[in-house]
C-alpha cells in the first residue's frame, strides 16, 4: 500500500493554487439593507453557547419550580393560612422543652 | 472609496448613529468579511446571510473595540467565532466517499494518491473543492484551523490572535487534524480499490 502520509500536505499545495474568488465590492444593495437593519435598533440573536445554555436552565428551572408548586400546594397552602407549627414531634418536644 | 476611507473618522460617525457611515464601512470591510465568510461557510448556508450577520455583530459590539489593535483584526475576530458558531451548529458532518466525487475531484484526487510528482496546477480549483469535502468530516475547531494553516497559509500566532486560543492548543489541533485527514485519504483510497475490483 502506497504510504499516505504526504498526500494532504500535497493536496493542500494544488488547492493552494485555486486562484481565490475575487471579493470585489458587496452586492448591490447589502452595505444598505445592513445599515437599515443596524439603524432600526436590530439586534442579532447571539449563537454563543453559554447564553443558549443559560436560556435553556432558566426554562427547566421555571418548569421545576411549578411542578414543586404543584406538588406540595397543600403544604404551601397551610403554611400560609395557618400559624407555623412544627411538623415532626420530636422537633416539637425540643423546641418547647425547657 | 473604500480604499481611502477614514476608518477612525467613520467609526467615530457610526457610533454617532450615523446610516451613511455604516454603509461606508460595510463596503470597506466587505472584501475582509467575505474572505472569511467563503473559507469558513458550513454548507448549506448562504455566505450573503452570514455576512450580514458578521457585520450586526460588528455595529452591536462596537462599543467594545477601544482602538487598541487595527478594526479589521477585531473585525477578523468577530468574523472568525461567528463562523465558527456557526459550524458547532451544523449537526451533521458527512465523510464523503469515492462514488461520491466529482469527475475532477476524482481525478486529482487519483493523482494525489497514484503520482509521484504533484497535480497539474490546473487542478486548483477542484482539489480545493475536494479538501472542503474532506473537511466536512472534522469538528468545527479542527476544520478552522487546519483550513486557515493549510489552505490559506496563515501563521500560528495569527491563528492564535483570531481565535482566542494558545499557539500550543493551535499546533495540537492541527496534528489531530491534519492525521485525521490522511486517515480519511486512506479511506478512499480503500474505496477506489474496492470499486476497481467490482
Amino acid at each position: 500500500m502506497k504510504d499516505n502520509t504526504d498526500n494532504w500536505a500535497k493536496l493542500t499545495r494544488t488547492a493552494r493554487q485555486a486562484s481565490p474568488q475575487s471579493a470585489g465590492e458587496p452586492p448591490f444593495g447589502f452595505a444598505t439593507r445592513v445599515a437599515a437593519r443596524w439603524a432600526s435598533g436590530e439586534v442579532v440573536a447571539s449563537a454563543a453557547p453559554w447564553e443558549r445554555f443559560a436560556s435553556r436552565s432558566l426554562a427547566i428551572a421555571v418548569v421545576l419550580m411549578a411542578v414543586s408548586v404543584s406538588v406540595n400546594i397543600d403544604l404551601l397552602a397551610s403554611g400560609w393560612l395557618n400559624e407555623l407549627a412544627p411538623a415532626d414531634p420530636v422537633f416539637g418536644d425540643f423546641l418547647l422543652a425547657p | 472609496m473604500a480604499e481611502s476611507l477614514d476608518v477612525a473618522g467613520c467609526l467615530e460617525r457610526v457610533r454617532r448613529r450615523d446610516e451613511a457611515a455604516a454603509r461606508e464601512l460595510v463596503a470597506h470591510l466587505w472584501p475582509l468579511v467575505i474572505k472569511i465568510v467563503r473559507a469558513h461557510l458550513p454548507r448549506a448556508l448562504d455566505e450573503e446571510d452570514l455576512a450580514q450577520e458578521i457585520f450586526m455583530k460588528v455595529f452591536a459590539n462596537l462599543d467594545q473595540f477601544r482602538g487598541e489593535v487595527p478594526v479589521e483584526h477585531w473585525v477578523s475576530r468577530v468574523a472568525v467565532s461567528t463562523c465558527l458558531d456557526r459550524l458547532r451548529a451544523q449537526k451533521r458532518r458527512p465523510e464523503w466517499r469515492w462514488a461520491d466525487l466529482g469527475e475532477a475531484e476524482a481525478e486529482v484526487l487519483e493523482a494525489v494518491l497514484h503520482n509521484e510528482s504533484e497535480p497539474h496546477p490546473s487542478h486548483g480549483m477542484a482539489a480545493r473543492e475536494l479538501a472542503v469535502k474532506l473537511l466536512d468530516s472534522l469538528g468545527p475547531e479542527d476544520r478552522l484551523v487546519i483550513n486557515l494553516l493549510d489552505l490559506e497559509q496563515q501563521p500560528v500566532a495569527d491563528i492564535a490572535r483570531l481565535t482566542g486560543w494558545s499557539q500550543t492548543l493551535v499546533k495540537v489541533r492541527a496534528f489531530r487534524a491534519r492525521r485525521k485527514m490522511r486517515k480519511r485519504l486512506a479511506e478512499l483510497e480503500r474505496d477506489e480499490r474496492s470499486m476497481t475490483k467490482h
